[in-house]
């Protein structure tokens, strides 16, 4: 390691801690499930009422205990299954393949509806 | 030079097995994305014994194999930006030689992953995804010094061996 590897790694760090803080410092509990498939909204359900929910056959959302998790994907990626609950306003499950985009939508954050248009 | 052809068929062959191996790695992060780039060990060790277009042909290939064997068409193309942003990144960083080979597999990895994020956003068309970013920078960063340090290990031990 010379001193400029050493730079840029510490440079690198920081930007990504701090990106993580700043993120995480905006994000609120969530309150809406939104799922759009292909730019389009399929629909929005509570966080807070326990669903499974089937999209178009190829992918399956569960909504369990206030959070959201894929459980069932048709490729062969399983990216999005694999990936972790997510509850929190701004957090995201994203199935490639299939074009398919969970947002979680708090009380805080209805302009977001835009961005995923 | 006359055994070029053979070292990269063997760096290529490296590079796949590497592939697979990581392939037997189950995911346990919870981050899309995030993964150690064993691979990579191959391509950044080719890119300091011969140069950047080898290793941009070991990368290609790598890919086109690793992805028909375990992947599909959509992670060829992930993986094609990840590499191409990565090895551009990587080449530029290395010419400046301000930078030793972890300096490098480090803006590398951390560039790789950035690649991907931005094919994933481009596919569903959503900028949403970026808020995986901080998550990919730093692992970006980690796995990035590790395939470092094996990649300079490796081509300290090669010098003697394998003339290029």
């Amino acid at each position: 390691m010379n001193k400029n590897d050493v730079i840029l790694l510490a440079a690198l760090l920081a930007v990504g801690i701090g990106a993580l803080f700043l993120t995480r410092a905006s994000r609120s509990e969530g309150t809406y499930v939104i799922v759009t498939v292909d730019g389009a909204e399929y629909g929005r359900y509570p966080i807070d009422i326990d669903k499974v929910i089937d999209i178009n056959g190829t992918n399956t959302l569960e909504i369990k205990g206030g959070s959201a998790r894929m459980t069932y994907a048709d490729c062969v990626n399983q990216v999005c299954v694999n990936q972790s609950r997510v509850s929190r306003s701004g957090e995201m499950i994203v199935c490639v393949p299939n074009k398919i985009v969970i947002t979680i939508i708090g009380d805080d954050s209805n302009t977001f509806d835009a961005v995923t248009q | 030079m006359k055994n070029r052809t053979a070292f990269l068929g063997v760096f290529c062959a490296l590079a796949v097995v590497l592939g697979y191996l990581e392939a037997l790695i189950p995911p346990f992060t919870g981050i899309p994305g995030m993964k150690l780039g064993l691979a990579n060990i191959a391509v950044i060790s080719v890119m300091y014994m011969t140069g950047v277009k080898e290793a941009a042909i070991v990368s290609a290939v790598r890919i086109l194999v690793i992805g028909a064997l375990f992947g599909s068409m959509i992670s060829i193309l992930y993986s094609f930006c990840g590499a191409a942003l990565s090895i551009f990144v990587m080449a530029l960083l290395k010419r400046t030689g301000k930078f030793s080979i972890r300096g490098v597999s480090i803006a590398g990895g951390v560039s790789h992953n950035i690649g991907q994020l931005i094919v994933a956003a481009a596919v569903v068309e959503t900028y949403g995804v970026f808020y995986y970013m901080p998550f990919l920078i730093i692992s970006g960063v980690v796995t990035g010094l590790l395939i470092g340090l094996l990649g300079g290990a490796i081509t300290g031990r090669m010098k003697g061996i394998w003339k290029i």
